[in-house]
């Protein structure tokens, strides 16, 4: 089985060092990308989607990003046809209820607290791999 | 009835027209003064009908004529002709003047001139300011001294001019001109007291305005104050929540990477380090939390106490089989309030009954409600360790926790939002406890709505 590929959109360096960390002590084997801004995002699918290749398997999405936030990459991801089949997990501090209101209505596929616990934070990010990564079945369709 | 309202009224508008403050004593003198002309109108005619027929009967036809003419004058009184209040006064006791003064000219002692005579000077006194007071009563003095000379010179011929006329004249007018006297030297007391305690109200009037409006300020100010220290505290414990994560989190990893790697020093170092950003997370929570409550504008809903202690049982049912805790419920109402409220309230106390239980028995926990006063009581009893009498009331301020023991982990906070919900929703909180017994605790809860009770038990 060929390596997972996930986009992590996350401009705190820590939550990246701790994210990659977490996926690492994971069960399936996974290659993390990183950008840092809501920017960089959408100009690295855009550049996936010119190459046809390279196209991530999975999106986690924080909310607070600098030049476009995760609302917006979230809207530009899931209007897009070549986009909109990635699952995008937003996985951010805020806990307010307009946010995950506006995350769902935008089509997001799932959002999560991150929790202050680093312990309850790796636990959420295993408890994503193993279900986005093993047990839901993701479209095999990597980019048209 | 109602012609007599009317006629009331028109007459209290006519020489009222012209608005004066209401709490001017020339105000009330005014409307005095519409008051007497409405009544003497049409009472004046118990008078006047007899004597014009008694006039004509007895050939006094000046009589007849100044009856007439003075009820005239009296109605043109209450005409809505441009006459300013003031001579509007002065005309009325004049008529009463001319009145006296015409049937003493003509009938002397045996007409009813010194009535009209005394009645001029009252009203005067009345209707018109303290210092024609004296006026009045002079001007009586100054008649009833003319016509005592009329008298002895004989210019006067009245009906029947006996030798003691003159005799008679000076004994009965003295009265008059003592009486009229005393009517002017007690009524402007009356009025100058009364224009006193209005004064004193207009200043208690203008004195309370102000209090009120200094109130009100400093309530608008002091919810300002309120909104910005809860939005502080709400941002404050959001955004240390971002650095405290880096903190906590890097700590844990070093601890579970690198632990081995450090001496025993290290490690102590290690885990003091980690502990104490443990447990400022949990501040911060505790903190966040508290700042959270009424923050959302939720609307208030008939809730059902019943079910919601079924579901918050149902929540927790691991603690509560660990604990074996043993916990029953009845008589809990349905109650109009914000749901989440009161959700968090009775979870924090269900489960503070449930935690600080006592080693030595098993917790056994009674919820339960009833009304009074208007208010809903609730209570939950539980036969845990108790509480000593001098912390009963510092248990509900901000991070007081009495138990140091970590195994009872007690939120130092919990019962502190117990005690700012209760006052949202306008009710109150306290404790009824015996150190080794158990505790109970009570809140109430004003009875807003209907009101449904179960008696199931549980």
């Amino acid at each position: 089985m060929k390596p997972i590929h996930i986009l992590l959109v996350e401009d705190n360096e820590g939550d990246i060092l701790l994210t990659q960390e977490a996926f690492e002590e994971g069960k399936i084997d996974n290659e993390i990308s990183v950008v840092r801004d809501g920017q960089e995002a959408v100009d690295y699918l855009n550049e996936c989607l010119l190459e046809q290749s390279g196209l991530p398997d999975l999106v986690l999405l924080d909310v607070n990003l600098p030049k476009l936030n995760g609302h917006e990459v979230l809207l530009y991801i899931k209007n897009h046809y070549g986009l909109k089949h990635i699952p995008v997990i937003m996985l951010t501090t805020s806990s307010s209820e307009r946010d995950i209101l506006e995350s769902y209505r935008n089509y997001a596929n799932c959002f999560i607290t991150k929790p202050v616990d680093v312990n309850d934070f790796v636990e959420a990010v295993t408890g994503v791999e193993d279900f986005w990564l093993r047990i839901v079945k993701l479209p095999l369709v990597s980019g048209k | 009835m109602s012609k007599w309202i009317q006629y009331k009224a028109y007459v209290q508008r006519t020489i009222l027209s012209d608005l004066e403050e209401m709490d001017e004593l020339s105000y009330w003198k005014n409307y005095l003064f519409s008051q007497c002309l409405t009544y003497l109108i049409p009472l004046s005619l118990i008078a006047i009908v007899p004597g014009i027929y008694w006039s004509f009967v007895t050939g006094y036809l000046q009589i007849a004529v100044l009856d007439f003419t003075s009820f005239l004058l009296m109605c043109m009184l209450i005409l809505p002709i441009r006459l300013s209040i003031h001579v509007r006064k002065w005309l009325f006791i004049a008529c009463f003047y001319v009145v006296a003064l015409t049937l003493l000219w003509h009938l002397g002692l045996y007409g009813p001139a010194l009535v009209y005579l005394l009645t001029a000077s009252i009203f005067g006194t009345i209707l018109f300011s303290k210092k024609f007071a004296f006026v009045f009563a002079s001007i009586n003095t100054t008649i009833c001294a003319l016509f005592s000379v009329f008298i002895h010179w004989e210019w006067v011929v009245w009906h029947n001019m006996y030798p003691n006329v003159f005799a008679h004249w000076i004994v009965i007018t003295t009265n008059l001109v003592f009486v009229s006297f005393i009517f002017a030297a007690v009524i402007p007391e009356l009025v100058g007291r009364l224009q006193q305690v209005i004064n004193k109200q207009q200043l208690l009037q203008s004195e309370l305005v102000e209090k009120r409006d200094s109130l009100e300020k400093a309530v608008v100010q002091l919810r300002q104050k309120n909104g910005e220290l809860e939005q502080f505290a709400y941002v404050a414990s959001h955004d240390l929540q971002e650095p405290l994560r880096m903190v906590t989190g890097f700590l844990t990893q070093l601890d579970k990477k690198y632990a081995e790697k450090l001496d025993d020093k290290g490690q102590q170092y290690l885990h003091f380090a980690l502990d104490g950003a443990t447990r400022m997370r949990k501040v911060i929570l505790e903190i966040l939390e508290f700042s959270r409550i009424g923050l959302d504008k939720e609307p208030m809903h008939d809730t059902d106490v019943q079910a919601m202690v079924e579901e918050i049982l149902w929540m927790h049912r691991k603690l509560i089989r660990e604990s074996a805790a043993q916990i029953t419920f009845q008589g809990l109402p349905t109650v109009f309030v914000h749901q989440a409220l009161i959700r968090t309230l009775l979870t924090n106390l269900i489960i503070n009954a449930i935690k600080y239980h006592s080693v030595a028995r098993r917790p056994e926990i009674t919820i339960s409600a009833k009304e009074l006063d208007g208010s809903w009581l609730f209570y939950i009893a539980d036969n845990g360790v108790g509480i000593e009498p001098e912390n009963q009331e510092i248990i509900f301020q901000l991070f007081k926790r009495l138990s140091i023991d970590n195994e009872q982990q007690g939120s130092g906070i919990g019962l502190a939002i117990c005690k700012k919900i209760c006052n949202l929703l306008g009710g109150d909180i306290w404790v009824s406890s015996r150190l080794g017994y158990g505790s109970t605790f009570y809140f109430t809860l004003p009875v807003i709505g209907k009101r449904t009770v179960h008696s199931a038990d549980e």
